[in-house]
């Protein structure tokens, strides 16, 4: 699905929060949003999945104006998952997946063999079959955030909305998790993610927004985007910035001991913006 | 065991409780004789007792039994709280004050009781959501302090109205109110209240889908196409007036709507198209044999039947304070 912004802008009590921003991806192409805690990213997604609504500008879905999908429409378009979700009951992965049936469905109207269908290969993509009937509470974090991938893929949405999906995981799972998307994109769902980890996001993403203040540093290329003085600029830290010796992508390092030196009128300090 | 089976079991079970309960009580009936009585009447007194007051009292009590356990786990599928319940969460001190202010203006009655109770159970309601609404993302516990302190506020003003009332013969009718009972059943208060409690769960049970998708939390719900705010309002106002007509018609039984949905989610999990309609059926079940304990324990006296269910609660809750202190699974 294409998705477009033109000119959003967002306020939080009058409080600017996104500014102007603009952006278009295609079908099947993996955006990754990186910038510090605070520039925006969670605020862009809950915009784009609709339950912010933008103070100006617009959001558009293959064309069509984002305000004139219901919010069931909206979710059998687009699959999200927040950031650091819980789950209140002890549910089955089972269970949970099949309410990602839910916008598909009449009040009263069940499952049926395309629900079903639906839910079994969400369960196989995510690789969590196996554990289909266990309770939520008995799975691990990398687990849990699959079985959470897997009800936005049971909804059949034609894009993906990610805050954070690999955060508090093990490496193992962090890829797991990143091979699952991209192999989602390959089919052509358009993903948006909010990464913390700007090495992975630089990994697997066609395309990376740099945020800083609600504002759009830079969109491009990750090799376009990742520079040493965007990443100052950004987080007010010097790094290095090299080409992955195996994939050629780049690959930030930091530089604990030599950031003194380098900055020689002494580290300039920048506060995150709240919220 | 499939959970069929135990559906049908429970339904085996309140039937047999509807109609055992009625050889129970201060006169002695057997239960061969009660049983033949119900559907063949005779004419005479132990006729009398059975048909007109251990019936409609087994009724009673089943109604207000689902109808509690209905609005618990409801509320505690609505705030992700197994703390919640409508007593603990306060609406239940709205609706007795509220029951309190028609009685001791004397405008007591069968449809403006339960109104009263509706009103101040409606406002107890809607303090305590907008209370939570600002503790979100916060401890589970700030809810039910907030629940806690309104249900204290409304305990004082209904004390209050009590000793205003001091001396009067409305007192006692009050009074009732404070310790519950199903002492008062009588056909014409089934009349009004089964037609509440048929309608309430039908509602909530076409809305057992919606909660289990609530437990992903507002955010979660939202992105399944749901419109949480609009929904839990609807579920608020609806156990609100479960809640009410129960305490219109039986005063204060707490821990019926705590305890029962925690039992059913132990065995049959926490998916409310299960969830919902067995702890209806336990909740009643669960009523109707408190009832017959407080019909028999100091026999001839009866107990008030809050003392039995708290009995059994308060214990369960504070069991349940120290085993789950993160309240976030099940």
């Amino acid at each position: 699905m294409r998705i477009s912004l033109e000119g959003l802008t967002f306020a939080y009590d009058s409080r600017p929060v996104l500014e102007g921003l603009s952006l278009d991806l295609e079908d099947g192409e993996i955006l990754a949003l990186v910038g510090p805690n605070g520039s925006g990213k969670s605020t862009l997604l809950r915009n784009i999945a609709g339950i912010l609504k933008p103070a100006s500008g617009a959001i558009y879905l293959d064309f069509k104006a984002l305000g004139e999908f219901t919010p069931r429409e909206l979710a059998r378009l687009l699959g999200a998952v927040e950031q650091e979700r819980q789950v209140g009951f002890d549910f089955t992965v089972r269970e949970l997946v099949e309410l990602g049936r839910l916008p598909h469905l009449g009040r009263l109207e069940r499952l049926g063999p395309k629900g079903r269908e639906a839910v079994r290969r969400a369960l196989e993509l995510t690789h969590i079959a196996e554990f289909a009937e266990r309770r939520i509470s008995t799975l691990s974090g990398g687990e849990r955030q699959r079985a959470f991938l897997a009800i936005a893929l049971a909804q059949e949405p034609k894009a993906l909305l990610l805050d954070e999906p690999t955060t508090h995981l093990d490496i193992n799972y962090q890829l797991e998790i990143m091979e699952i998307i991209r192999e989602r994109a390959r089919a052509g769902l358009t993903v948006i993610m909010a990464l913390h980890d700007l090495n992975l996001a630089a990994h697997y993403a066609d395309w990376m927004a740099l945020l800083h203040c609600g504002r759009l540093l830079a969109l491009g290329k990750p090799e376009e985007v990742l520079t040493p003085e965007r990443i100052k600029e950004a987080f007010g830290v010097e790094v290095a910035v090299e080409r992955s010796h195996w994939t050629g992508t780049p690959q930030i390092q930091l530089l604990p001991q030599i950031r003194k030196v380098l900055t020689s009128s002494g580290p300039k300090e920048r506060e995150d913006a709240e919220g | 065991m499939s959970k069929g089976l135990i559906f049908v079991i429970l339904a085996g079970l309140a039937l047999a409780s509807l109609l055992g309960a009625t050889a129970v009580g201060a006169v002695t009936i057997p239960l061969g004789k009660s049983l033949a009585l119900i559907f063949r009447p005779d004419g005479s007194l132990q006729s009398a007792i059975v048909r007109e007051i251990r019936l409609p009292r087994a009724l009673l009590g089943f109604a207000i039994g689902l109808a509690l356990a209905l609005a618990g786990a409801t509320l505690q599928g609505l705030f992700r709280n197994p703390l919640a319940d409508p007593y603990i969460l306060g609406i239940a001190g709205g609706a007795t004050t509220g029951a309190a202010i028609v009685i001791s203006l004397g405008w007591s009655g069968p449809l403006t009781l339960p109104l009263g109770a509706f009103l101040g159970g409606l406002l107890a309601a809607s303090l305590v959501y907008r209370l939570a609404k600002r503790a979100r993302g916060t401890s589970p516990f700030s809810l039910i302090l907030a629940g806690v302190a309104l249900g204290a506020a409304f305990a004082s003003i209904t004390s209050f109205i009590i000793f205003l009332t001091a001396g009067d013969r409305r007192l006692s009718e009050i009074l009732f109110w404070a310790m519950g009972s199903l002492g008062r059943a009588s056909w014409s208060y089934l009349w009004a209240l089964l037609p509440v409690a048929f309608l309430g769960m039908i509602v909530l049970l076409l809305r057992a889908r919606e909660l289990n998708a609530l437990a992903l939390g507002e955010e979660g719900a939202q992105h399944l196409g749901l419109e949480p705010e609009r929904f839990k309002r609807v579920l608020l106002a609806v156990t609100t007036l479960l809640t009410s007509t129960a305490v219109a018609f039986a005063g204060t039984i707490g821990f019926v709507g705590l305890i029962t949905p925690h039992i059913v989610r132990l065995i049959l999990g926490p998916d409310h198209r299960f969830l919902l309609p067995a702890s209806a059926l336990a909740g009643g079940i669960f009523l109707i044999w408190a009832d017959a304990a407080a019909r028999t324990v100091l026999r001839p006296a009866e107990l008030p039947l809050g003392i039995i269910t708290a009995l059994v609660g308060a214990p369960f809750f504070l069991y349940l304070l120290r085993t789950r202190p993160g309240g976030e699974m099940r």
